[in-house]
């Protein structure tokens, strides 16, 4: 609670407070710091989990509850978010080295980055791909690729 | 391949630079850059969508006066085309105000006071439609319905102000006459030859 007033008193500018049409118009505004960091806590224990998960995540599709609660307290340290994202921003660029085309290049984002399942693939793009059999061809076509990449082989044992 | 991992929405802008995005706060070259990343990723368009149902919230006084706005001119309308139907309907006329009796019941009410007069035609039918438009202002279509269309006719709209503003328009045979009718009036419609009175309370 205390960083979603931190964030109201950062953004609730004069600026904002003369155009606001009363004290609903601040308290909305406040409503939407709330939601920002409760959304912003989401994403990271969904990472944390994914990332001590990663196997029981993606077969599953969804994290279980306990593990939220074990990692809902933890914080991230700014430096570790700094690397991760250069890492991932390298890594990112090594599997899009390895899509053979747009369509394969949507499933690594939607699969890798966002995490989705390919159910939840197929009633996003439902045009895009025939099924969800394909869905499941393709990802684990690239996936097999990806493993016989030297680069990516060669990040996955430093990081390991 | 454990390392895909830390690709986990690498790249999504952090939820606060959403909020800023909602609420108008990004410089442009940032916000170009959140709608491009927005194309492609559904997690923060989710994300979105909730905040912007915050946000819409945002401007409930405006809502509700334009609710208001709308509840008002509906009732108005309804109001004000109830008394066209029963003052105008559609008539068949006789030649004189005793004949009041082909009217239907409820414009036979109307025919018998004194100043409403008048519908002293030949045997035609006249219908009267009332529909508000964006002004709030009623728009009078007269249909004339004859066997036998008049020449031409005339509708005067005679306001019981005097600074309300005297309206006539001239129609022809079967072509409608339109006349807009401004809010908090009362007037008289008055068509000739196949004259015919139209009060709006």
């Amino acid at each position: 609670m205390m960083a979603a007033f931190a964030a109201f008193w950062r953004g609730y500018t004069t600026e904002k407070l003369d155009k606001a049409d009363g004290l609903g118009s601040v308290l909305r505004y406040l409503k939407s710091c709330v939601l920002t960091e409760v959304l912003q806590r989401r994403r990271k224990i969904r990472r944390r989990i994914r990332e001590h998960h990663f196997d029981d995540v993606t077969s599953a599709g969804q994290p279980a509850d306990e593990a939220i609660q074990a990692y809902s307290g933890q914080a991230d340290a700014v430096d570790q978010v700094v690397l991760g994202r250069q890492e991932a921003n390298h890594l990112w660029m090594l599997v899009d080295s390895c899509c053979s085309d747009p369509r394969e290049h949507v499933l690594a984002r939607l699969s890798f980055v966002c995490d989705l399942t390919p159910a939840m693939i197929i009633s996003l793009l439902p045009h895009e791909f025939e099924d969800v059999q394909e869905i499941y061809r393709l990802r684990r076509n690239l996936r097999n690729r990806l493993m016989r990449n030297p680069e990516l082989q060669s990040f996955e044992d430093t990081h390991s | 391949m454990n390392s895909l991992r830390h690709l986990y929405r690498f790249d999504c802008p952090n939820a606060a630079v959403l909020r800023d995005y909602v609420w108008q706060d990004l410089d442009p070259a940032t916000r170009q850059t959140v709608r491009q990343h927005l194309d492609v990723c559904p997690l923060c368009r989710d994300e979105l969508s909730q905040l912007e149902a915050v946000w819409s919230e945002s401007k409930p006084a405006a809502a509700k006066d334009e609710l208001s706005r709308y509840q008002t001119a509906l009732l108005r309308a309804k109001d004000f085309l109830e008394n066209v139907r029963w003052v105008v309907a559609t008539t068949v006329s006789g030649s004189s105000l005793e004949t009041a009796g082909a009217f239907r019941a409820d414009v036979h009410q109307v025919v018998r006071r004194p100043w409403s007069i008048l519908l002293d035609a030949e045997e035609t039918m006249i219908s009267v439609v009332a529909v508000p438009d964006e002004q709030d202002c009623y728009t009078l279509t007269v249909h004339p319905l004859a066997d036998r269309p008049s020449e031409s006719m005339r509708c005067q709209l005679i306001p019981n102000r005097q600074d309300a503003p005297y309206m006539v328009a001239d129609g022809r045979n079967e072509n409608a006459t339109f006349l807009s009718v401004p809010p908090g009036t009362t007037y008289w419609l008055c068509a000739s030859p196949n004259r015919l009175c139209l009060r709006r309370a």
